[in-house]
């Protein structure tokens, strides 16, 4: 079941997004990062992996977004975690989903799961909100 | 190169302001689109390592491991940082080098607003 509402165990609106070669063209000019394993396949493959993967901070970028309605209701982010647990490939889609995982007079936490078409988890997440004072 | 040399070492501060042409282009990469921008997204201060010289990244190749962000305050467009990145250790792991480093942003009073730790890791030569 997916709500809004502040509760224990509540399920986000999941997030489902392609990540095209456009976003990671556009994230490597706004990071300056232009590491070739996100722009050319045989450099990736190079490193080992099957083809030119996302930056894992696109991911991180990305995901946050889940929290958004919440960010609306008068919160903000005190932490923002991640682990990184396998790669995404430029041009697969990935599943953001979470839920609340606790909920105190100030603050609220959610745990958070990022999945692709390749891999069931590419990283989990936790994301602290505060309420503004 | 031997990152290790650099364990400890501090950069010096770089002084960035988050304008909103900058977060519009993060949004924009995100694949986000906003009619108004109200708040700064948390990861976006990561973009701020291209402002500031990083001698062991010169040249290298490194894989993200883990990445957190902690805000002490939140921030909003128009806010002027003080950055500054600290390797914090260089460990060797198997096959793997482990470098620990953080990024912290201080405000104008010199009270610590954020700081991002990141876990890299790299083939040891």
């Amino acid at each position: 079941m997916v709500s809004h509402a502040i509760e224990l165990g509540a399920a986000l609106e999941p997030l489902l997004i392609e990540i095209n070669e456009d976003m990671v063209r556009k994230y490597g000019e706004v990071s300056g990062d232009f590491n070739p394993i996100h722009f050319d396949d045989r450099a990736s493959k190079e490193k080992g992996f099957p083809a030119k993967i996302i930056h894992g901070m696109l991911t991180m970028a990305i995901a946050s977004n889940i929290v958004e309605p919440y960010l609306q209701k008068g919160y903000w982010v005190k932490t923002y975690e991640m682990k990184f647990k396998a790669p995404v490939l430029v041009g697969e889609t990935i599943s953001i989903k979470g839920t609340i995982a606790s909920v105190e007079k100030e603050s609220l936490t959610f745990e958070i799961n990022v999945s692709s078409t390749t891999y069931p988890q590419v990283a989990k997440s936790k994301i602290v909100l505060h309420v503004y004072k | 190169m031997n990152i290790k040399q650099y364990e400890g070492t501090t950069m010096l501060p770089v002084s960035i302001t988050i304008t909103e042409a900058l977060v519009k282009a993060y949004y924009e990469a995100s694949g986000i689109h906003k009619s108004a921008i109200d708040q700064v997204p948390p990861a976006l201060p990561m973009i701020f390592y291209q402002y500031i010289n990083v001698p062991w990244f010169h040249e290298q190749s490194f894989i993200h491991k883990d990445q957190v962000f902690h805000y002490e305050y939140p921030i909003s467009i128009g806010d002027t940082l003080q950055c500054t990145v600290s390797l914090i250790s260089v460990e060797k792991r198997r096959q793997f080098l482990v470098l620990h480093q953080e990024l912290i942003g201080k405000n104008v009073h010199g009270k610590m607003v954020f700081s991002a730790k990141s876990t890299l890791l790299k083939e040891a030569d």
